[in-house]
């Protein structure tokens, strides 16, 4: 390990971020901007990878995940140590945001799960509801976003699982339960609005 | 937003910070904390004579060992709280003998001591809360402002640290000296409670 951190210390990269964000501790804004523009392009793809390994790939989320990671960058730049590496520094807060964002998404999972359930449950004991033309929803499908129509399609359509439609659509099975979701939210908010 | 607004709007008026230092915030816990617990025992407890207590060897080895163990303990919380932190494991593991050692010590005496004694130690256990309080809540709210990334035990060990020197304290109170009674209600019962306390609070107060 303090091998590993000896040639992180050496390395010209590290220098010149350690050195730039010790100026930023400083209060140098210039230094600061420059230091963010470098890492920002890290992060992005150190959040990337990981989305991409954690199952995550096909949503936009990174993008949300990246802003967060230079917010805490700059509430919590005191915490650096003048004196100590920069990068693992960096990524370690890349890091937690990463897990914090996957677990958010997965306590989510679990709980649409539970809703998915209880909507797969009203398609075969509907609630009686005033009658609504098939025209009308006809037509609500249609205005769905493109991703929403073709997952709930081959969802409650065309009756696939949701591991089938992982393999078909190369969609990770929390994307694809996520978007079920969405798409069932905004048919019932439209119909309510519609009436 | 795009990313170079937010980088923009980030560097303008940028704050000079001083950086933090886990040597500094401990010594100042630490202070801060022993004269929040010598008020209470001097207000609200009973003290007992200083040769009584230098009578009783382990009563000082185990309050030696008290503090010892709550100020490794409290340095160890801030290097958890910085990220990136390399050498956080070693002072944990230094921190968690020291807890051990005092354990077994106690243990092992109270052993080879004919006839095991234990008085009834509820009100010790209630000391030992009630002078950690203060600097159970003052540590807190110094880790909530830095970047722990183990909420849960940055938590506990925060616990620990304020229950060893809650400990630490009830010692110039209690005038047992019962291997044994130290061992259940100054250590390991505090420790249980305060120590779960620390770890659940810290999985909801600590996040950033």
């Amino acid at each position: 390990m303090n091998k590993g951190v000896d040639s992180l210390e050496n390395s010209a990269d590290e220098k010149r971020l350690s050195e730039l964000m010790r100026k930023a501790q400083s209060g140098d804004s210039n230094s600061y901007r420059t230091l963010l523009l470098e890492i920002e392009k890290m992060i992005s793809s150190f959040v990337k990878n990981s989305f991409f390994r954690l199952g995550l790939g096909g949503t936009d989320d990174w993008k949300d995940v990246v802003q967060e990671i230079l917010l805490s960058i700059h509430s919590k730049r005191a915490t650096y140590d003048p004196d100590c590496c920069f990068l693992p520094w960096l990524y370690s807060i890349a890091r937690y945001k990463v897990i914090d964002h996957t677990r958010a998404v997965r306590r989510a999972s679990k709980f649409m799960d539970l809703e998915l359930d209880m909507v797969e449950l009203d398609v075969v004991h509907p609630v009686v509801e005033e009658p609504t033309t098939n025209h009308d929803l006809q037509t609500l499908f249609d205005n769905l976003p493109q991703k929403q129509r073709e997952i709930l399609e081959l969802v409650k359509i065309q009756g696939l699982t949701i591991a089938e439609v992982a393999i078909r659509t190369g969609l990770s099975h929390s994307d694809i339960k996520v978007t079920v979701h969405r798409a069932i939210k905004v048919l019932r908010k439209r119909l309510k609005i519609k009436k | 937003m795009k990313n170079h607004e937010l980088i923009d709007q980030l560097a303008t008026n940028l704050k000079p910070v001083r950086p933090f230092s886990p040597l500094r915030n401990t010594l100042i816990w630490a202070v801060v904390s022993l004269v929040s617990i010598t008020i209470l025992l001097l207000t609200m407890m009973p003290l007992r004579q200083v040769s009584q207590m230098l009578g009783q060897p382990v009563s000082v080895i185990s309050g030696l060992c008290f503090l010892l163990s709550s100020v490794f303990l409290a340095f160890t919380v801030n290097l958890m709280a910085v990220p990136g932190r390399t050498n956080r494991r070693l002072m944990l593991w230094i921190s968690l003998a020291i807890y051990l050692l005092l354990f077994s010590v106690l243990l092992g005496t109270a052993i080879s001591l004919k006839g095991l004694i234990v008085l009834s130690g509820t009100d010790c256990v209630m000391g030992v809360i009630i002078l950690s309080i203060v600097p159970l809540i003052f540590f807190f709210n110094i880790i909530r402002k830095l970047a722990p990334t183990s909420q849960c035990l940055t938590g506990l060990l925060l616990g620990l640290a304020a229950c060893a020197l809650g400990a630490f304290g009830i010692g110039f109170s209690c005038a047992s000296g019962y291997p044994l009674h130290l061992l259940v209600f100054h250590l390991t019962a505090p420790a249980l409670l305060l120590g779960g306390l620390g770890s659940f609070v810290g999985k909801k107060w600590l996040k950033w």
